[in-house]
């Protein structure tokens, strides 16, 4: 994946001078509109199911929107935002579990269109059998534009913790869906 | 040999973190190690695996349902100021008019009274607003219910006030100028009119505001 920025510092530093003059709801936009995928990225690969990444996500926005006044910028706005959503997804997962979406279009012109769906579908299988600390590192390595130092400091550990936790997230992923057929690794 | 070492650095330079001299020792050790051969084409696999997933997941998320929701959140921070305002400026309007000083202090305590109120019911009303929200964030079939039962309420408000904000509007409008006529002082005539004018644009935006809010509605279905 193209690791692009989500928030580019100088639209971050921006931003804050926004919010320091109080427009909250013109940085909320703008953050809600740069940020939203990114956002559901990792919510959706925590969660391990999409109508609870839309709920994580939603909550996501609503948290920052009521924090934002009192953001002083001690991390980086996409940060902040970052934790906020694995917060939001780790309280979404906890709940109840919700049935996943089964009835999702196919993009048309895929040759195997049930091959792909199940491909997916095992994916979150997988993710949801791996712990909360090793779905979170995956999730936050799916997103674009987060470099390992971002991760680092979203999660508030080493560098090299990282790529560790990484490491073993993705070999038991791999070993969890090796176990299924239809899933080439 | 150390392979777990090796699969590191494959992840590394999978996500751009290693450098050409450490990924050129790697390739040496790749060429010659089954494992982690297997190892690069399972992170490769995986990753485009995930990213697939992520992809047609973002593709299907229903961003206007949630920029709807966030609408109603700020809409209802936004409305505070311009109420509060709205409230004052009859209340400065009646102190300007009192005659006597016993009468302004009386009318001043009552405006101030009425600000308070306004602005208690304001953080009242909000903070009832944000726990509902809250409170259903996380299930999206009864947010979209709280919002539905929301819109109703505001419906209800908005029809309200494109009657009385036109007839409380003409009204102080006729009293400044009545007074304007009498000969009264022209500033106090001037707040009147001022008010009877900001009310009548009130009235208009409550207008268009219910004509958003029942197209919306129609959208809800």
């Amino acid at each position: 994946m193209a690791r692009t920025p989500a928030l580019d510092p100088a639209v971050e530093a921006e931003l804050l001078a926004e919010l320091d003059r109080g427009k909250r709801d013109a940085v909320f936009e703008t953050l809600f509109r740069a940020m939203r995928e990114r956002v559901f990225a990792v919510c959706l690969n925590v969660t391990a199911n999409r109508s609870d990444a839309e709920d994580a996500t939603q909550e996501t926005f609503v948290s920052a929107y009521r924090a934002l006044p009192a953001f002083r910028g001690e991390a980086r706005l996409s940060t902040w935002i970052y934790r906020i959503a694995i917060r939001a997804a780790l309280r979404v997962k906890a709940r109840p579990q919700t049935e996943p979406l089964h009835d999702e279009p196919i993009a048309p012109g895929n040759p195997n269109p049930g091959e792909v769906r199940e491909q997916r579908e095992q994916i979150l299988v997988g993710l949801a059998s791996l712990s909360a600390e090793h779905r979170i590192v995956l999730a936050l390595f799916a997103v674009d534009g987060l470099s390992h130092r971002d991760i680092a400091e979203t999660l508030g550990i080493p560098e090299g913790t990282v790529w560790s936790r990484l490491h073993l997230a993705r070999k038991r992923l791999a070993g969890v869906l090796s176990d299924h057929r239809d899933v080439k690794l | 040999m150390d392979c777990e070492h090796y699969e590191v650095e494959i992840e590394k330079r999978a996500h751009g973190a290693l450098s050409p001299e450490t990924s050129a020792a790697l390739d040496h050790h790749v060429a010659d190690c089954p494992s982690c051969r297997a190892f690069v084409t399972t992170v490769q696999e995986l990753g485009k695996a995930m990213h697939a997933n992520t992809t047609h997941g973002i593709s299907n998320v229903d961003w206007s349902r949630l920029e709807r929701g966030f609408s109603a959140m700020t809409a209802n921070y936004r409305q505070a100021v311009p109420r509060i305002a709205v409230a004052a400026l009859p209340m400065i309007a009646l102190i300007t008019w009192a005659s006597s000083p016993g009468e302004r202090l009386l009318t001043g305590l009552l405006s101030a009274a009425v600000v308070v109120t306004i602005l208690v019911v304001g953080v009242v009303v909000r903070r009832r607003t944000d726990a509902k929200l809250a409170a259903v964030a996380g299930q999206r079939a009864e947010f979209v219910a709280a919002y539905r039962a929301e819109l109703e309420v505001t419906i209800r408000r908005l029809r309200h006030a494109r009657v009385y904000l036109p007839a409380f509007g003409a009204l102080w409008l006729a009293i400044g100028v009545s007074q304007l006529i009498a000969g009264k002082a022209a500033v106090t005539s001037a707040f009147w009119i001022g008010i009877g004018v900001l009310l009548l644009v009130q009235a208009i935006v409550a207008y268009r505001q219910l004509g958003h809010r029942l197209r919306e509605r129609a959208e809800l279905g």
